[in-house]
């Protein structure tokens, strides 16, 4: 293995697979590494050993993704799947974690391409065995072709919970019910996007026809389809037995054994945070983004991002946005000149703007609602450590305003998850409790390594001495 | 025992597929080659995959994707494993970890 | 706005001198550019450790633990204090040697708080250690401390006093007056007062040569790391080595705190640091060695805070040669923590002209000056 690289991209999915074997066509010398087995990251997860029948399944929104691993596999591109980068720096330092040793590498240009996460929203059972997110199953399904057999419940609001309902239905998984939680309220507001979004009527088209054709099989099937939820919550001993909600006035229940959830999806930025790039608050959507221009340029010099880890825009989006990064990085390196840039760039730029029109409309419809993090005291926020909501409160209440400081204390986000779990429900009970503006509301901070090192793999790692200085 | 007690099923068919044969807390799994390691437990047992690092609570993996950290195994003397970021092999030996809590708490 | 004394820096020196006074009657301002425990004194690896101290510094923190042991009164907070046996560990008879010498020395000063134990003590102290460890110094009543909850304990104790901390206020220029001193804030406010506290930690150089007194304080950013939950694992004993880089601190809820003096580049002005993984390699290495259980042990979290060290490691506490009415209560290198509450009961004695309870000779400012003159 190399250990100097011109670029080294950080991630496997559309974002990272465009970008590097754009980076690698103009010459340069770059590594891809990746945490899973195979390159695709969430949207294209195990897509190259895909079956017939699951890309059946799964559409063309997956299936599509088969041109952007075709131009990578053609790259000259260093591949390193099942690597865990656990720390990064703005030096071009990379730490990783790879069959069992630590690792690094170098480059000029690091290109963090992270991609999303689903937002994660604490609500009572949240932590027992049967829930998980609907993105969760989704990836059960296109890595293992596992389908549920047992009463399903999908619960939550946004794009996701429709495509993940199409599939199972597909598959004939039983589904009890879906639960739309929505407000309708949000839905007025939205419409003075539509315009905007109207420049891609298929797509549009397309997601009203998704929800249209779930409606009509949970009408056939006879399965409840609950709008405006609230109060979600899932009750049992050793697993879900019941999820439980209101619908209007109406207390409603449903035997299940797994329970689906989707809140929407956010950037995955724990990376983006340990190497120190600024972000932003977005009001609408309520998380936190990289300041990175459509180019990928951040605050730090050799530091890019691209793809949903900049902000969420979808799978076309990130692989536009990982070739512009690629394009911006080569001209930054001269092997392509000004001209050329704007030559490439413009059509890239161009395809990008319409390709996200809709995105103000879709996320104005599926913003967070008002009491999304209305948590009840006793339930668990931070998983790993088992703190409730009502500890967090109270110190909030006793004056503090800092996830950092109340970690410090009472050890919430101090697990193993390092605060990517609790870490939008921390913030948002922050300003519930407190009166300061979001964005003055310090972040959570991101501390290497970003995943848990064995000391065993830390200590064969190859060092000097012991600098005393 | 490719199934014990599991409330999912392999798409498709264990007859239709390569498979590789893993070890759960001591049980033999027969899985399709190629899935992960979290699925595979999942294919297999409804009980838990690992129990929170602080009060012990038995757990399943709630994201699969590799940012909730409640599917941490050992693999084959190897700890702290994302079960949902690792693909099964032939003889591949895994156990839960946590299983000792703190009881200080 | 005036006060009698203003201190800048709202660390856990700042607040402890600032209480103190309080008490005695004095109105005091705290400027902090951050909030209280925001660097060093609320992410240090929370050691309330006499052992292995400087001869110097003995007096000072077997004076400082009774006070930890009585927190819950005089601050209304335990501040997260519990006991954790201090065991420093002898690799082999040469560093035994040094263990020994080590007590009788403190015997002879009239301290019996760290005693040599044979190998049968040791393992029953830490059972897991290696074997090759021959005996060890332990000083029993050694423990550990939240610092992030201690110095907000000591900063609302302050507060209840009557103590103004202001907070995100940042000391930009500092003078001397005719009364006193006069400084200007990044609030652009200005304040007077008759006396000056420096408690601004890794800053002291810095700030102290506003003042036209330049300290020899230099800053570093020690590197510590926290392990995952290894239950009795370190069996409550916290442990250090005698030959060799290495701290162990046995957290209450099973997870061990690593620490010994690793560093990590920094920028102190841009307040920057990078975490240096290859430091936490080299602990981690000797952690192994010492306790092979901890094989098993992951490195959960880095972290680093910047502290102000001097070359002999010892701090510099009292007023100022150059600038009468400026005192520096300053230079820690990375182990004020524990000393934190008798710095500021002598700091509030020095300052109303009265005799310190006890003797600050050896943590003059001007000491380097001496050895410089005997050269």
């Amino acid at each position: 293995m190399k250990t100097k690289y011109d670029a080294i991209v950080i991630g496997a999915g559309p974002a990272g697979l465009a970008c590097s074997a754009e980076l690698a066509n103009r010459g340069l010398d770059v590594a891809v590494l990746d945490e899973q087995a195979s390159p695709g990251g969430q949207i294209y997860r195990n897509i190259t050993q895909a079956t017939p029948r699951q890309h059946a399944i799964l559409g063309s929104d997956y299936t599509d993704g088969l041109e952007v691993i075709k131009a990578f596999k053609e790259a000259d591109v260093d591949y390193l799947p099942l690597s865990r980068v656990w720390q990064a720096e703005e030096t071009g330092d990379v730490y990783f974690s790879r069959e069992g040793a630590s690792h690094q590498l170098k480059a000029d240009y690091l290109v963090l391409c992270t991609g999303a996460m689903e937002r994660p929203v604490p609500f009572p059972g949240w932590t027992l065995p049967g829930v998980m997110t609907c993105g969760g199953m989704s990836n059960l399904y296109k890595d293992s072709s596992l389908v549920p057999t047992e009463p399903v419940v999908l619960a939550g609001s946004g794009p996701l919970l429709w495509v993940v309902a199409e599939h199972l239905f597909a598959l004939n998984a039983p589904i009890v019910a879906i639960l739309d939680t929505t407000p309708l309220m949000q839905v007025l507001p939205a419409m003075k996007h539509m315009p905007r979004a109207l420049k891609r009527i298929g797509f549009m088209l397309k997601g009203v026809k998704l929800i249209a054709d779930v409606h009509l099989t949970a009408l056939k099937r006879k399965v409840p389809i609950r709008r405006n939820v609230k109060n979600l919550r899932a009750e049992g001993n050793d697993q879900v037995e019941w999820v439980k909600a209101t619908c209007g006035k109406k207390e409603i229940a449903y035997a299940a054994t797994t329970l689906l959830v989707n809140e929407g999806i956010v950037p995955n930025t724990s990376l983006l945070r340990q190497v120190g790039c600024e972000h932003t608050w977005d009001p609408i959507q309520r998380f936190w983004f990289p300041k990175v221009g459509l180019d990928g340029r951040t605050n730090l010099p050799s530091v890019f991002v691209a793809g949903d880890g900049n902000f969420v825009h979808g799978a076309k989006s990130a692989e536009y946005k990982g070739k512009l990064t690629a394009l911006t990085i080569a001209n930054e390196m001269r092997r392509i000149s000004d001209a050329e840039f704007e030559e490439q760039a413009q059509p890239v730029r161009d395809m990008l703007e319409l390709d996200i029109s809709p995105r103000p409309f879709i996320d104005k419809m599926y913003a967070p609602r008002p009491d999304l993090f209305g948590i009840p005291d006793n339930t668990t926020v931070c998983r790993c450590e088992g703190i409730t909501a009502g500890q967090i409160r109270d110190m909030i209440e006793a004056g503090y305003t800092d996830h950092n400081e109340i970690k410090a204390i009472i050890r919430c986000g101090m697990g193993p998850c390092q605060g990517r779990m609790c870490g939008p429900a921390v913030f948002e009970l922050i300003a519930e409790g407190s009166n300061l503006e979001p964005q003055k509301i310090r972040q959570h901070r991101l501390r290497p390594p970003i995943k848990p090192v064995s000391l065993q793999e830390l200590a064969n790692a190859k060092v000097g001495e012991t600098d005393e200085s | 025992m490719s199934k014990t007690n599991s409330k999912f099923e392999w798409n498709n068919p264990l007859a239709t597929v390569d498979t590789v044969t893993i070890t759960f807390e001591g049980e033999t799994c027969v899985v399709p080659a190629g899935v992960t390691v979290a699925a595979a437990i999942l294919g297999h047992t409804n009980d838990h995959i690992c129990k929170s690092a602080a009060a012990g609570e038995k757990r399943t993996p709630y994201c699969l994707m590799g940012v909730c950290f409640e599917c941490l195994v050992e693999i084959d003397g190897l700890y702290n494993r994302q079960a949902c970021l690792e693909p099964v092999y032939e003889g591949m030996n895994v156990k839960r970890q946590n299983e000792v809590i703190d009881k200080t708490k | 706005m005036k006060a009698d004394v203003l201190i800048v820096g709202g660390g856990i020196m700042g607040c402890a001198t600032a209480l103190e006074l309080a008490r005695k009657g004095k109105s005091v301002i705290i400027f902090e550019k951050d909030t209280p425990g925001r660097h060093a004194s609320g992410n240090n690896s929370g050691g309330v450790r006499c052992q292995g101290r400087d001869i110097r510094e003995i007096a000072i923190a077997v004076e400082a633990r009774k006070m930890w042991g009585l927190h819950e009164k005089t601050i209304l907070s335990d501040c997260g204090f519990f006991v954790s046996p201090r065991l420093r560990l002898a690799e082999n008879d040469k560093e035994l040697q040094v263990l020994v010498k080590r007590q009788e020395k403190l015997n002879a000063m009239g301290y019996d708080h760290e005693v040599v134990v044979d190998l049968a003590e040791v393992r029953r102290l830490s059972p897991h250690v290696a074997d090759h460890v021959v005996g060890g110094l332990v000083c029993y009543s050694d423990g550990l401390a939240n610092p992030m909850l201690t110095s907000k304990a000591y900063a609302a104790a302050a507060e209840r006093e009557g103590v103004t901390i202001l907070k995100g206020t940042r000391v930009i220029e500092a003078s001397t007056t005719s009364s006193g001193f006069k400084v200007r804030t990044s609030r652009d406010k200005f304040y007077e007062g008759e006396m000056l506290v420096n408690c601004t930690g890794a800053w002291a150089g810095r700030f102290s040569a506003m003042l036209g007194d330049p300290l020899p304080v230099f800053s570093a950013a020690p590197t510590m790391m926290v392990t995952g939950r290894m239950p009795g694992m370190m069996n409550g004993t916290s442990l250090g080595l005698t030959g060799r880089l290495l701290g162990l601190m046995a957290a209450q809820n099973g997870t061990i705190v690593v620490g010994g003096g690793y560093r990590s580049p920094h920028d102190l002005e841009k307040e920057k640091i990078w975490v240096d993984p290859m430091q936490m390699a080299k602990a981690a290495k000797i952690m192994v060695e010492i306790m092979p259980g901890l094989k098993k042990a992951q490195m959960m979290r880095c972290w680093t805070a910047f502290e102000g060290c001097i070359k002999d490691k010892v701090p510099i506490v009292g007023q100022s040669i150059k600038v009468p009415g400026l005192f520096h209560v300053c230079g820690f290198s990375a182990h004020g923590f524990q000393l934190a509450p008798m710095m500021g009961r002598v700091m509030s004695q020095i300052m109303l002209g009265q005799k310190p309870e006890l003797p600050l000779d050896d943590f003059r400012v001007d000491r380097f000056e001496d050895q410089k003159t005997a050269k």
